[in-house]
């Protein structure tokens, strides 16, 4: 596992995928922060990271696996070790690092962006009516963030063995991203009499994000904080079990 | 050192490899050999354990199944086109699979690298990428090396070097598996044919025995041809007329020396007639076809 982990290290290391990940996250808060008023909410959202990074992670997550087919390494891959599920979790590790860093790099930048645009205005460790501190908050919503990010690698990995094609799970990370929380908002309006099921459907766990720093967000995902934990976690455990019997019986 | 035990292989439910059996040695390079969509890939994929296959396949006595690649740790190999990351120099491709970086300088001095090895890979033409994918089954001291049609994209000069390499390592004992399309160059370093057709094995030989087929003929020149073969078609020889001399069988060669010296016909030249191995390689595969139509 060690020498499938430092391969896969070296690989990530090596990509531009890394540095246009963090790129991209970068430029999208810094457009987030000046495209909307700076108040506490948007602050502690980490100028829009929490919602940027899962799409970050599910685009480069699929490239990094589908470049081992679309370069034929799969064969290297596959046939030096004996254990395909050393090869599966090691890159699992790898991009869910990933969005740890991306999580870290998001804070930091945060608390620049803050500097520059409102200074002082809100304390980091101050109480606001109604919130925990900003501080309290912006880690509240990174934590959802990172948790949301084992859910969407899973998904990222699994949709990549199903589709095979990059653009597709992209496609799919960006609708996820935008339309998930709408979809299962209305679905869950919709069907009012199915409400006790359908609040458990994989959409729904976009709420984890936002709930843990906001529990109004509670009155939305009709899940509570230990719920949407679950099930976020849960989901992210059947696609990966799912994407890996998908891999390990993909033909090459 | 390789030995493939009445392997079959499936894709979904159909059978592609049939009940295929042969053997590598130590030092042996053995040419797989046969038209498209034979069967060569797929038997090089399932020594490598990459499908599911029913029989035995072990390398150096250590049995390799779907889910256990140990012996395959002194394997290496180049399958369809270079395993290559764009984004890695060919050096730091290298260096991800090699345990020994003396190794890797020799490699890639002896394939003629230097100049290029440390550029990203991405900007390689097709030849350099075949050289980096050959360098790759060449790391680290592989007791087998199975090459699937190593040639591709080389020029000439890089071709005598790729085989001169193959050689060299086959000196030193290690084995070989190449299939390639061109096969006047795997004549020129296989010790050992394996022809499939269909996914099966229809001529497993070692080469000096296969070549024997294709000196089936002798062409014989003598001071007066025409009397001579008038002789011969008398004493029920069958013989082929050529502009500058005329064909015997080989089991007729002698007879036919005897005939002529018993009428004073002195012999010029006596030389078996090569078939073209390329035309050998046709005619067997139309024959066990015509054998497959009539059955």
């Amino acid at each position: 596992m060690r020498n499938s982990l430092a391969e896969e290290f070296y690989k990530f290391n090596h990509q531009k995928n890394l540095l246009f990940g963090i790129l991209a996250l970068l430029i999208l808060m810094a457009y987030s922060s000046i495209s909307s008023n700076v108040g506490f909410v948007s602050v502690s959202f980490g100028f829009g990271a929490v919602q940027w990074i899962p799409i970050i992670l599910i685009a480069v997550g699929s490239a990094f696996f589908a470049m081992e087919y679309n370069n034929n390494t799969i064969i290297m891959l596959l046939y030096k070790n004996s254990n395909k599920l050393k090869i599966y979790l090691a890159k699992f590790l790898v991009v869910f690092l990933y969005g740890v860093l991306l999580a870290a790099i998001a804070i930091l930048f945060t608390f620049i962006l803050k500097i520059i645009l409102v200074g002082n205005k809100y304390r980091w460790l101050a109480d606001y009516v109604g919130h925990e501190s900003l501080l309290d908050s912006l880690m509240l919503h990174i934590v959802g963030t990172i948790i949301y990010s084992f859910f969407i690698v899973a998904l990222s990995f699994m949709l990549i063995m199903l589709v095979k094609v990059n653009a597709a799970v992209i496609a799919i990370g960006l609708a996820l991203g935008f339309l998930g929380a709408s979809i299962s908002t209305a679905l869950m309006k919709t069907y009012s009499t199915l409400l006790a099921v359908i609040k458990w459907n994989p959409l729904n766990m976009i709420f984890v994000t936002q709930q843990l720093a906001n529990r109004s967000y509670a009155n939305l995902s009709q899940l509570n904080g230990w719920q949407i934990i679950v099930g976020t976690i849960g989901y992210g455990l059947v696609f990966a079990t799912l994407g890996y019997v998908l891999f390990k019986h993909r033909r090459i | 050192m390789l030995k493939v035990t009445d392997v079959n292989t499936f894709i979904g439910r159909k059978r592609i490899v049939k009940n295929v059996s042969f053997q590598v040695n130590s030092g042996a390079i053995v040419g797989l050999i046969g038209p498209n969509g034979a069967g060569k890939t797929t038997i090089m994929k399932t020594i490598l354990g990459l499908t599911k296959f029913t029989g035995g396949i072990s390398v150096s006595d250590e049995l390799v199944t779907e889910n256990n690649h140990n012996a395959l740790s002194k394997v290496g190999a180049l399958i369809e086109y270079p395993a290559i990351y764009p984004f890695l120099t060919g050096s730091q491709n290298l260096e991800l699979y090699s345990y020994d970086k003396q190794d890797v300088t020799n490699i890639v001095s002896m394939l003629q690298m230097d100049a290029y090895i440390n550029n990203k890979a991405k900007g390689y033409s097709l030849g350099m990428k075949q050289k980096l994918g050959i360098a790759i089954a060449l790391l680290n001291h592989p007791k087998l090396i199975i090459l699937d049609e190593p040639m591709n994209g080389l020029d000439v000069e890089a071709t005598i070097g790729v085989r001169k390499i193959i050689k060299q390592y086959a000196k030193q004992g290690t084995a070989f598996l190449i299939s390639s399309h061109i096969l006047s160059e795997l004549q020129k370093v296989m010790t050992r044919v394996v022809l499939i057709n269909d996914g099966h094995v229809i001529v497993n030989r070692d080469i000096e025995t296969f070549n024997q087929i294709s000196r089936q003929k002798y062409k014989l020149s003598t001071e007066r041809d025409k009397l001579a073969m008038q002789l011969l078609e008398s004493n029920h020889i069958s013989i082929s007329n050529n502009t500058d001399n005329f064909l015997v069988k080989k089991e007729d060669l002698f007879r036919a020396q005897d005939i002529l010296y018993q009428n004073k016909i002195h012999l010029k030249e006596i030389l078996p007639a090569e078939a073209n191995f390329e035309q050998l390689i046709v005619s067997i595969l139309e024959k066990q076809r015509r054998q497959q139509h009539e059955e």
